[in-house]
């Protein structure tokens, strides 16, 4: 018989089982003497009571301790197993916590072909079906890894909980954090249900899924207002499995574009103890097949990628899914990568020293690196990116057209007017990239006013010599570890050496908060200062270069392997959009910003269901507008659609890729063993269950808490009614 | 000394004027003016008491037997054995010390000796535990009732009690049958007691055993854990009061009715006196009792 303690440390009223003796003991040292003249008789009397004299003060002693022991037990707060036989003692309502895994591994199959997901439910549906309205009893029923841990309300009745079992929950696929689940149950439960808490938990219980600080956690559950913890090991008929996995499928570009060739791979894991071989897969881009992939190798505990070279010429939105040959846990058999493709990054460049000879103006350097076929030569492969080039004046009268531009580079401009300048922050604002080169017409003190807040670097003295002649020393660009992932490229040491371009002249920087140095100046000594700064202005990324994008100051525009590279990277970087934007944990809701604003919206999900979007609310920013689903969260693993009708009518619908991703983690299926599991939820106690062994129609009614409270108050009242009766048939004593 | 012997005074003269006085018939038969009887000669008899007008008349001896009007010998036999002492008085007791049931046996023998000297009966006395230790002689004189007092208070009781060697003396001290006044709590062997009634009816007296016993003896008022320790004996007895109560009246119930039995097998009066009773109310009803059982005898 397993028994909990609600408040344990009332138990050391127990040690107070001594005082009833110790009264005895003195009492016994404390009489009164008499010399009395009928003591024949006494004796006789007493030889004849002699026995029932001793057992009577014997049973007197015994309720004297057993209430004692009794108050101290009742004080402490004991509680059975509620489906043990003493549960019947304790009576009232139950409140009952259910946490139930719904993560990924609860997917896998059990020997009699029901998944461990299914025998959760049918053992959790036993459990609720026990339990009576009528009796008070309710149910709180948290679903770890489920889009919504919460599907019904706090203190349900049992009623509503059957009704939420009925319609179905959730296919398992989350991933199970008993830590979050703890969280959850102190934070959000324990505020509204003060009273005591059964909390039953139904897991296969799956190693990752107990954190360190579940114990502590619970405790602080269990301190205010006691409760207990049962755990049923619905996995324990598992065994071990050599589960696979596709834990990763992403792009090696940054910028995807129509028509040009990309690179995505495939990260697959082998999360048994056996070196896997022949295993097989496949591409699929949009549902079609690219690419059957045989005979992969994963080692144990190890992982493999497999790589698709693949060309894809519709611009848009795309779905790019792996698949495995299905294994005993199919949820993360299938990984898929939403992804948009686009005709060309349309860059605008502000030259604010423009010439006729493209290479004489500032920004000509800059132009040819991202569009190499403005130098005449036709054959050059196009880059990806189209440029406008407009001076100062130019760029003021293009008006509100920036807005689509998907980056604004302004190269030694000096100034521009107060109406540009507004409608250049909220152009960046709502998510256009800022990139900005200083030169000989730019005055720091000048440029920090006018553009204030958008610069990601307060701008210094000028320093060094742009003539070359003077006694400065030059300077050359260095990383910082690690290297940052917009120039990832240059930290391979081979490429690194690129970057050894001197920089004649170069104005100090200074970063603001929020931005960060993506690379900084060194000069022979080994000191630096920082040359590129990225920071974020609203949704728009700002990047800010410490010298000239010609070679007025910089030699780096003459060293096209340097150069070329270099700009790419960065436009690269500043005008992408992050694949985590459109690729999101299962279970999450994306938050999307759209151009313009949408007038309705429908949601297209795994398997072909659509959920539309009457009224979408979204927040306007700038042009654009952004798009949280917090509603219609991704609850299903693989590729989903959203569909935009925008609110303007002559603009065309928006169709965005998106994917909701199994947390690769989940196909790890160890499980934890007793010691830890006993560790990590110290210091609270616990018992393990055997539902899957409980024939559900000869289990009874769980009615009644399991709390000993009530049953050992009454047992302390009868023992001290028959101590006061038998102390009074005694005579008194006292 | 004087002390008590006056309160014992006191208490013996309020305590007598109401009990009844009166003639007391003497059990001894022969030469007395009243005749009682005829009855025929046996060798030994008298030949004084020869009916030698009866022989005339008859031609059979025949002897006379009359009732002697003669003084009463009153013999007071009181307990003075250790057990007589309770309740003991606490040290610093003083004049507040509780009445013992020595005390108020001395108070029976006093308030009787009285009335058997008013009446000019002759009054002896004998204290005993388990020897006869003291013996005044008989006297009718008025000032005895004082060589009584004092005989009394002289003795502490103390020592064990032995009726049967104790009633045998006496037997033996007392020539002429009369009337013996016992006046104990009785803790002794029953047997012996028994045996020592025997002789004494043997010689024909008349016995009246007067009970002391005191209330906490009857009712045992004891609410705690108690050691008890006894008073003739070495014994003890450590025991929650209360919880042997029960039993222990009991048991004690069961000797009284014991020993009344014992008296009335023996033909000897029996009155339990309970030391919380005043004495004239202890003893007026039983001597009233008496008085009208010996007057519807005769």
């Amino acid at each position: 018989m397993n028994f909990e303690f609600g408040a344990p440390a009332m138990l050391g009223g127990a040690a107070l089982i001594g005082v009833p003796i110790l009264i005895h003991l003195l009492n016994r040292r404390r009489y009164t003497v008499t010399r009395f003249a009928a003591m024949a008789f006494l004796q006789k009397a007493f030889a004849k009571r002699r026995r029932r004299l001793r057992m009577e003060s014997l049973l007197l002693l015994l309720l004297r301790c057993l209430a004692v022991m009794l108050a101290a037990l009742a004080m402490a707060l004991p509680f059975v197993p509620t489906d043990s036989l003493l549960a019947a003692l304790g009576g009232g309502a139950r409140d009952l916590v259910l946490i139930v895994d719904r993560s990924g591994s609860m997917a896998r199959r059990l020997p009699g072909g029901a998944s461990v997901g299914e025998r959760a439910i049918e053992a959790l549906r036993n459990v609720v079906s026990r339990l009576s309205d009528e009796a008070g009893d309710t149910v709180t029923l948290i679903t770890m890894g489920a889009a919504d841990p919460l599907p019904v309300p706090i203190g349900a009745r049992p009623s509503a909980v059957l009704e939420v079992l009925d319609a179905g929950l959730p296919a398992p696929a989350g991933r199970a954090d008993m830590v979050e689940a703890a969280r959850l149950l102190r934070d959000r439960v324990r505020a509204v249900r003060k009273s005591r808490l059964d909390v039953e938990v139904l897991t296969d219980l799956q190693a990752l899924s107990w954190g360190e600080d579940v114990g502590p956690i619970l405790a602080e559950v269990f301190d205010d207002g006691g409760g207990t913890l049962r755990i049923e090991d619905l996995g324990r008929q598992l065994g071990d499995t050599a589960n696979r996995s596709v834990s990763a499928l992403e792009a090696s570009d940054a910028l995807l574009l129509a028509g040009r060739a990309a690179t995505f791979n495939a990260t697959l894991v082998n999360h048994g103890d056996t070196i896997q071989r022949g295993v097989r897969g496949r591409f699929l881009l949009d549902g079609e097949l690219r690419r059957q992939v045989t005979d992969i190798e994963i080692p144990a505990r190890g992982s493999a990628s497999v790589e698709l070279r693949l060309r894809v010429d519709a611009p848009g939105p795309h779905h790019l899914s792996f698949e495995l040959d299905a294994d005993e846990l199919p949820f993360d058999d299938t990984r898929t990568l939403a992804f948009e493709t686009r005709d060309a990054v349309q860059v605008l460049i502000v030259d604010g020293d423009r010439a006729v000879d493209p290479l004489k103006g500032s920004a000509g350097f800059l132009a040819l690196a991202l569009e190499p076929a403005l130098a005449g030569d036709d054959a050059a492969q196009p880059a990806g990116f189209t440029t406008q080039i407009v001076d100062p004046r130019g760029f003021e009268a293009l008006g509100r057209s920036i807005e689509s531009a998907d980056l604004i580079v302004l190269a030694n401009v000096g100034g521009l007017g107060a109406e540009t300048l507004t409608r250049l922050h909220e152009v960046v604002s709502s998510g256009t990239a800022l990139m900005v080169f200083l030169g000989d017409r730019v005055e720091p003190v000048s440029l920090g006013e006018r553009f204030g807040t958008l610069l990601p670097a307060q701008v210094g003295a000028l320093r060094g010599d742009p003539t070359g002649r003077g006694e400065q020393d030059y300077v050359s660009l260095v990383l910082p570890e690690p290297a940052p992932p917009e120039l990832e490229l240059f930290s391979d040491p081979r490429l690194a050496m690129l970057l050894q371009v001197p920089v004649l002249a170069w104005h100090e920087l200074t970063p603001v908060d929020g931005a960060h140095v993506l690379a900084s100046f060194a000069d022979a000594l080994g000191a630096t200062t920082p040359a590129i700064v990225r920071g974020r202005v609203g949704l728009g990324a700002t990047l800010l270069f410490g010298t000239t994008a010609d070679d007025a100051w910089s030699l780096l525009p003459r060293q096209p392997p340097t150069w070329v590279p270099l700009i790419h990277e960065l436009v690269s970087s500043l005008t992408r959009v992050d694949p985590a934007t459109h690729n999101v944990p299962l279970g999450s809701a994306p938050a999307l910003v759209l151009q313009g604003t949408p007038a309705s919206a429908r949601l297209l999900d795994p398997a072909g269901g659509v959920e539309r979007i009457a009224r979408p609310e979204v927040e306007l920013i700038g042009h654009r507008s952004r798009l949280d689903l917090n509603a219609t969260p991704l609850d299903e693993a693989g590729a989903w659609s959203l569909e935009i009708e925008p609110a303007d009518a002559s603009r065309p619908g928006e169709v965005i890729a998106l994917a909701a991703l199994p947390d690769a983690r989940e196909g790890d299926l160890r499980r934890i063993d007793s010691a830890t599991l006993e560790q990590r939820l110290a210091p609270v106690s616990f018992v393990m269950g055997e539902r899957l062994d409980e024939d559900p129609d000869e289990a009874g009614s769980e009615s009644g808490d399991g709390s000993l409270f009530r049953f050992l108050l009454w047992s302390l009242l009868v023992c001290l009614l028959g101590e006061s009766l038998l102390a009074r048939r005694m005579g008194g004593m006292r | 000394m004087a002390d008590r012997l006056a309160r014992l005074s006191l208490a013996v003269e309020r305590s007598v004027e109401g009990l009844l006085g009166g003639h007391h018939r003497s059990p001894r038969r022969g030469i007395s003016v009243e005749f009682v009887e005829r009855r025929p000669y046996v060798q030994g008899d008298d030949l004084r008491h020869l009916d030698w007008k009866a022989f005339a008349r008859s031609d059979r001896l025949s002897v006379k037997r009359y009732e002697e009007e003669t003084n009463l010998e009153a013999t007071l036999v009181v307990d003075a054995s250790a057990s007589m002492a309770y309740p003991e008085a606490a040290p610093n007791a003083g004049t507040d010390a509780p009445l013992t049931k020595y005390d108020y046996a001395c108070q029976v023998a006093m308030a009787i000796a009285h009335l058997v000297l008013r009446e000019r009966d002759g009054a002896s006395l004998a204290l005993f535990d388990h020897v006869v230790d003291r013996v005044l002689p008989t006297s009718t004189s008025q000032g005895h009732l004082e060589v009584v007092g004092q005989s009394l208070l002289q003795r502490d009781a103390q020592g064990t009690t032995a009726f049967s060697a104790v009633l045998a003396n006496l037997t033996e001290r007392i020539a002429r049958p009369g009337l013996v006044v016992i006046v104990s709590d009785l803790f002794g062997d029953l047997a012996e007691l028994d045996a020592g009634l025997g002789f004494l009816r043997t010689r024909n007296h008349d016995v009246i055993v007067l009970h002391v016993l005191h209330a906490d003896e009857l009712r045992f008022p004891f609410d705690r854990l108690t050691r008890f320790e006894g008073m003739e004996t070495n014994g003890r007895l450590l025991v929650d009061a209360p919880a042997l109560r029960e039993g222990y009246i009991e048991v004690i119930n069961e000797w009284r009715a014991e020993v009344r039995q014992l008296c009335h097998r023996r033909g000897v009066d029996y009155k339990l006196i309970d030391t919380d009773q005043p004495l004239d109310v202890s003893l007026s009803a039983f001597l009233g009792a008496r008085q009208a059982r010996l007057g519807g005898r005769r």
